[in-house]
Order: structure tokens, then C-alpha cells, then sequence
């Protein structure tokens, strides 16, 4: 559950669980972030899987958890309230 | 009411959140997340039928009182919940009081049909401006009738004429 970071590899882990999370949101998350790094998602029976690979070296936790608020604000701004 | 358990645990360096999904939807949730995104980072997790987990950690890590820091915002994520869920309540008892009134606004004014008489305008826009064009070209027509005549011929002619005259004159005047 939640981020990972490899900083050797300068990728970030992250791991959305597929009830709360929807793919829509997650794959326009990647298109906005992708001039800071490549995404690649995957998915097994109850979560999406997501590697990140950060184009140069930075803070990569923070980058992941700001990610997943990106994906909590894309969802959110689908309901009204 | 389950006493056992805690709503707000504090692990480490995150407050998690525990919330019964009969009580609070998901949209409501999601609102109250969306209010702590700016100081914390959210993370949901658990079983949307059984319970549901929030997970935040606060942005800046600096400060001896963390822990405490922590739990108020946990305490503060229920209250917003409590804030939404009411909110989703009176929008959902107000919904038709509200349709209504926005109904009875967009109806004011409007025409029947305003398509066809959209278009019976725009016909008749058009006509117009057909009508004034082939009056524009019936002018330029005209003019350019009026360009086309040798000009130069008829002010020959009627310098001939005046040369004639004046030739007439001079000689009776010679004559006399």
C-alpha cells in the first residue's frame, strides 16, 4: 500500500487501491505529470500499480504522495459537492 | 457504538482515519480529503463495504510536536466529514426546491419555437442582403456605363462647335 521510492533507480512505487481510485484519473495524473517523469501503470486484482520514473533526481516521496493528491483532486472534482 | 477501537490512530510520521462507509459516502470523502490536500498528503485505503482508511501525513515534517499535530488534524478530517455530510443532506432536501426555481428562471422569455424563428430571420437576413447586393451591382453597372463613354469625343465636339462659333464671330466681325 501507498509510495515507495527507489532512489538508486530513481523511480517511485505507488500502489492505488482500485475501490477508491479510478483510471481515468490516474492516466490523466501521468499526461499532467509527464514533464517530470514517465509513468507506467499496471494493475492486479485490487489495486493499480504505478512506477514513476523521475526524469531528473528530486524528492521523490514527496513527488509520489503529491501525485496521489493530484489523482484525489481529478477524482473529486468529478462530484459535485 | 464500537468502543474498542479508535477512529484516529496515529503510526508513526501519519494519522490514519478509520470511517464507517454507512455513514459517510464517498463523495463526502472525497470532499473532505480535497480540503486537507493543501497541509498533507491523502492516501485512501480499505474496504469501501466494510471500512474505509484515510491516511495523512503532514507536508512539513519540522516541529516537536508532531504527534499532537497529528491528531488534530485527524480530529479536524472528522469534523469535515460531519461538515459535508451534512451539507450533501440539505443539498439532497433542497434539490427540487432548487430545480424548480432554476427552471422557473431559464423559462422566462423563452419563445416556443426559437429555432424556426431563428431561421425565418436569418431567411429573411439573407433576402436582405441578396436585395442589396444586386442594387450594388445595378449601380456599379450604371457607373461603370457612364465610365465606359468616350468622354473625349463629346469635349472635341463641343470645342469644335465653340472653334466654329468663335470663327463665325470673328469673321462677321471682319466683315463688318
Amino acid at each position: 500500500m501507498g509510495v515507495l521510492c527507489d532512489i538508486e533507480k530513481n523511480e517511485i512505487y505507488i500502489s492505488l487501491n482500485k475501490e477508491f481510485y479510478n483510471i481515468q484519473a490516474i492516466k490523466e495524473a501521468i499526461i499532467d505529470f509527464e514533464e517530470i517523469c514517465d509513468g507506467e501503470l499496471n494493475e492486479d486484482i485490487k489495486n493499480y500499480t504505478l512506477i514513476l520514473k523521475l526524469k531528473e533526481q528530486n524528492d521523490l516521496c514527496n513527488i509520489g504522495y503529491e501525485f496521489c493528491n493530484y489523482v484525489l483532486g481529478l477524482i473529486k472534482n468529478e462530484y459535485l459537492i | 457504538m464500537d468502543i474498542k477501537k479508535e477512529t484516529v490512530e496515529i503510526k508513526g510520521d501519519r494519522v490514519l482515519i478509520l470511517i464507517n462507509p454507512l455513514i459517510y459516502p464517498l463523495e463526502v470523502i472525497y470532499s473532505a480529503a480535497y480540503v486537507f490536500i493543501d497541509k498533507t498528503y491523502v492516501l485512501l485505503e480499505g474496504d469501501i463495504e466494510k471500512e474505509i482508511i484515510v491516511e495523512l501525513r503532514l507536508k512539513k515534517t519540522e516541529g516537536c510536536e508532531r504527534k499532537q499535530e497529528l491528531e488534530k488534524i485527524g480530529r479536524e478530517f472528522l469534523n469535515e466529514l460531519l461538515n459535508y455530510a451534512f451539507y450533501k443532506k440539505q443539498s439532497e432536501k433542497n434539490g427540487l426546491i432548487r430545480q424548480s426555481i432554476l427552471q422557473r428562471a431559464l423559462a422566462v422569455d423563452i419563445p416556443e419555437n426559437p429555432q424556426s424563428e431563428i431561421e425565418e430571420d436569418e431567411i429573411e437576413d439573407f433576402e436582405d442582403i441578396e436585395n442589396y447586393i444586386d442594387e450594388v451591382i445595378e449601380d456599379d453597372i450604371e457607373d461603370s456605363e457612364d465610365l465606359v463613354l468616350p468622354w473625349e469625343d463629346e469635349s472635341d465636339k463641343l470645342n469644335n462647335d465653340e472653334k466654329s462659333c468663335a470663327e463665325k464671330k470673328i469673321g462677321f466681325e471682319f466683315f463688318e
